[in-house]
């Protein structure tokens, strides 16, 4: 976490306040886009929504930028839910996730970030 | 006098939309011709061509960048209709130009143009080419069928969820519009006439698609994402099936009877026709008026 407003965003989803933490994301500018706590919290308001797909391809773009643990745990969790119990498996597993996650984005054409992006 | 100008290539500086605009241009003709099959209209080629007080419809994309345009065209005709297809993005800068116009329709709606009185919601509709020509009630081979590019993770999801339901038909491409793997319109046609279900996941940035409208032109059941109850408040009572996961279609596709898929069929092929015709009168009425 490296904002306030992020920080008070995540608190508002942890007490339920989703209207509210969905108002605050809207607030903040393109700056965001890259930043992966920014892509976490909008998939997690996505997520509690049920907007499983919105949530996942979020997920996935926040791996592009930062390849933290909570990102792969909630990809996997998404993936249990919608019944793919063996990438759920995979992207849990420490040692299976990177390949597991980069596998998958092979697979789809429309979730990598030219280099260009980047720098 | 009323004129029709294809403005979707013209006036265009921007690449991103002047490709798009001609990706439109070429595969939505049939379909915005046919919501104007009741004007008494002539298509012109040029601006130039419009004289003072004509009653002037555009059709257009990526009309952010073309505001002197339209300024122009605001001082010159009678009344102006816009057809504004193409705003997947749902652009910010789209809706001051709206303000020049008379009457917008736009493909790709948002919450904002719900309760318009200005702006009405339309389907992006078929690719050109596509035409009811078959027996409804004869039985279909395939149980679903999908033509497009694994782009997200919910065509993936679909993909595996779907696949092992056979007999279907899957044309996969790797890059959009693919000219050398994608199947032409009556390739296209052909499958559909011959399937029962069509899996509509979201496009790109929107929930909508031709896919949609294509499988209704063929009689065929789309099953659609329901994204923020999209379709519902877009298209209030209609009868397509909605899923929040694809795991959701499986056992529809898989084991409804042919009773139920035939009945099915006819209610949203019925429900199709139904719009075309309320909306082609509505298009005329509105231009008339």
């Amino acid at each position: 976490m490296n904002d306030d407003r992020l920080e008070k965003i995540e608190r508002l989803i942890k007490i339920k306040k989703i209207n509210e933490a969905q108002l605050e994301l809207s607030k903040l500018g393109e700056e965001f886009n890259k930043n992966s706590e920014y892509l976490y919290l909008r998939s997690k308001i996505f997520y509690i929504n049920k907007l499983y797909y919105a949530a996942l391809d979020t997920l996935l773009i926040a791996l592009e930028f930062e390849k933290k643990d909570k990102i792969y745990n909630l990809v996997a969790e998404i993936y249990d839910i919608l019944g793919n119990k063996e990438l759920s498996k995979k992207i849990t597993d420490p040692n299976l996730r990177l390949q597991a996650v980069s596998s998958l984005k092979d697979e789809l054409s429309g979730i990598r970030l030219p280099s260009s992006y980047f720098s | 006098m009323i004129k029709l100008l294809w403005n979707t290539s013209r006036h265009q500086n921007d690449s991103f939309e002047l490709t798009w605009g001609k990706y439109h241009e070429e595969n939505s003709g049939d379909w915005i011709y046919f919501l104007l099959q009741d004007i008494n209209y002539t298509s012109i080629n040029s601006e130039e061509e419009i004289n003072k007080g004509d009653t002037v419809i555009i059709v257009d994309s990526g009309i952010h960048f073309k505001e002197h345009f339209y300024i122009k065209l605001n001082t010159l005709t009678k009344k102006f209709f816009l057809f504004h297809i193409n705003d997947e993005h749902l652009d910010k800068r789209s809706r001051p130009i709206y303000n020049y116009c008379d009457y917008v329709w736009r493909t790709c709606c948002s919450p904002k143009y719900f309760s318009s009185n200005k702006v009405k919601c339309i389907p992006p509709g078929y690719k050109s080419g596509f035409e009811q020509k078959f027996d409804l009630n004869k039985k279909r081979q395939f149980k679903w069928c999908f033509f497009g590019t694994q782009h997200k993770s919910s065509r993936h999801d679909m993909n595996f969820q779907l696949e092992k339901i056979k007999p279907n038909f899957v044309n996969r491409i790797d890059k959009f519009a693919d000219k050398k793997k994608s199947m032409n319109v009556k390739e296209m046609e052909k499958i559909y006439f011959d399937t029962n279900f069509a899996p509509c996941p979201a496009g790109f940035f929107h929930p909508e698609s031709y896919r949609i409208y294509e499988a209704l032109q063929c009689g065929t059941i789309p099953i659609v994402e329901s994204v923020y109850n999209y379709f519902d408040n877009v298209y209030p009572n209609n009868p397509l099936i909605k899923i929040k996961k694809w795991n959701e279609a499986k056992e529809t596709i898989n084991n409804w009877s042919h009773d139920k898929i035939l009945y099915k069929r006819k209610e949203c092929f019925n429900w199709w026709n139904q719009y075309l015709s309320d909306h082609k009168n509505f298009v005329r009425k509105k231009i008339y008026e």
